[in-house]
């Protein structure tokens, strides 16, 4: 009587502990393929913002280090900052929100504190719309620019464009640049 | 046991790719079927990634139909389906990264896919593993082919484009209109009616999900979903 009763608990039980077990298993399998894929990713889309680095690669700068060099006025939304290791640039990886949520945008700054290229790695915007900000012939304007300003009255030598159709998307991309030439001027630009 | 693919199986997958169709006939997976099927790619990989579920799901319900409690079926259910996709998930993420981006939290999801539940429910608890399996495939299938369709239409339409390669882009201006929500809906709806008015013109009416053997709704009137 009493078995029978508890039966279902003992199944039920039984079960998620298999299940637990197969998913522990295949955790452990794909996690160290997961975490390299992660890292390459990670790594081509700094050259591909930044080529001037050549392959060398980077080293990043620890959340403290920036905090402490920027004086405690590190805009919200800083994510990872990188240096070249031959120094001729920086990348910097800024937050910022738009139409769909949060939007990750790696940007790439030379030595003289110009964007020498932007990549949205990570968003949720609509395919066909918000994705007409992430570009190449979106981000070309702001390429060699040292300072950016998206309002029309702007002056032609800081001026980038909005795109029609994404508005939210494109001032989202806007702010996350501004936030990493802020975060670049904070930190002092590249130290030799 | 000689003959392990009989007439009665074939008829199993057929009924599962064109007679009772999950997303053109049944109605089953409603939001995968609109939410990722914005081009061919990500509607072929929903829907392989269904497949893959259902298979494994309805081998392992079918096998263990003796074993689980009447009282524990469901949440017996759930969890092999969750593992199921949990597993797919790392997968995807670990070998097909771009597809797992493109598919997003649709992955984690289909262990809601109400086709899954519902084939576990009402075959897999009841067959033997051969016969689910078969059941798996066609029902997998059936899902697929719709969200290849669903998604290669709205591609062209959208974009311009079919599997990424360019065919209509040149000299006909993208509607965006169908790679946004709205298009899902004009597309799925222009889809089902079509295969009703085969089916019409056919003499044969779709078979609806019945309600026999499934005490889900607790005898509450109406038909599955």
């Amino acid at each position: 009587m009493m078995v029978k009763k508890l039966m279902p608990v003992i199944v039920l039980t039984v079960i998620c502990l298999v299940a637990t077990a197969t998913l522990v298993g295949t955790y452990g399998l794909t996690k160290p393929v997961i975490e390299k894929n992660n890292a390459l990713r990670a790594d081509r889309a700094r050259v591909e913002v930044l080529e001037i680095s050549g392959n060398q690669g980077f080293e990043s700068y620890s959340y403290d280090e920036i905090k402490k060099m920027a004086k405690g006025k590190l805009p919200e939304g800083t994510v990872e900052v990188y240096v070249a290791k031959n120094n001729l640039g920086m990348v910097i990886t800024t937050e910022d929100r738009g139409f769909g949520g949060s939007l990750l945008v790696m940007t790439g700054i030379d030595k003289k504190g110009r964007i020498r290229g932007i990549k949205v790695v990570d968003h949720n915007e609509t395919p066909g719309l918000g994705t007409k900000a992430m570009t190449k012939e979106f981000f070309s304007p702001y390429l060699f620019k040292k300072e950016i300003d998206n309002r029309s009255e702007a002056s032609d030598d800081v001026r980038v464009d909005g795109i029609t159709g994404a508005t939210v998307t494109s001032e989202a991309v806007y702010r996350a640049v501004v936030k990493a030439l802020t975060v670049y001027e904070l930190i002092g630009g590249i130290q030799d | 046991m000689n003959n392990i693919i009989t007439k009665e199986r074939l008829d199993i997958v057929l009924n599962g790719v064109i007679k009772e169709n999950p997303v053109l006939v049944l109605l089953l997976g409603m939001c995968p079927s609109l939410a990722v099927t914005t081009n061919g790619v990500n509607g072929l990989g929903m829907g392989l990634s269904v497949l893959f579920v259902l298979c494994c799901s309805n081998v392992a319900v079918s096998l263990l139909k003796n074993f689980i409690p009447e009282q524990v079926r469901i949440p017996s259910y759930i969890v092999i389906i969750a593992s199921f996709v949990t597993i797919l998930g790392l997968f995807l993420k670990a070998y097909l990264p771009l597809l797992d981006k493109a598919l997003g939290i649709y992955i984690p999801l289909i262990v809601v896919n109400c086709i899954i539940l519902g084939r576990a429910e009402m075959f897999a608890s009841k067959r033997n593993v051969m016969d689910s399996f078969m059941d798996a495939i066609g029902m997998g299938f059936g899902f697929t082919l719709a969200l290849l369709i669903i998604g290669s239409i709205r591609e062209l339409l959208g974009a311009g484009t079919w599997f990424g390669l360019t065919v209509t882009a040149n000299f006909m201006e993208p509607m965006a209109i169908f790679m946004l929500a709205p298009g899902g809906f004009f597309v799925l709806g222009c889809l089902i009616a079509i295969v009703n008015g085969i089916t019409r013109y056919r003499g044969k009416q779709p078979e609806k999900a019945g309600c026999e053997g499934c005490s889900a709704c607790q005898g509450q009137t109406g038909e599955a979903e």
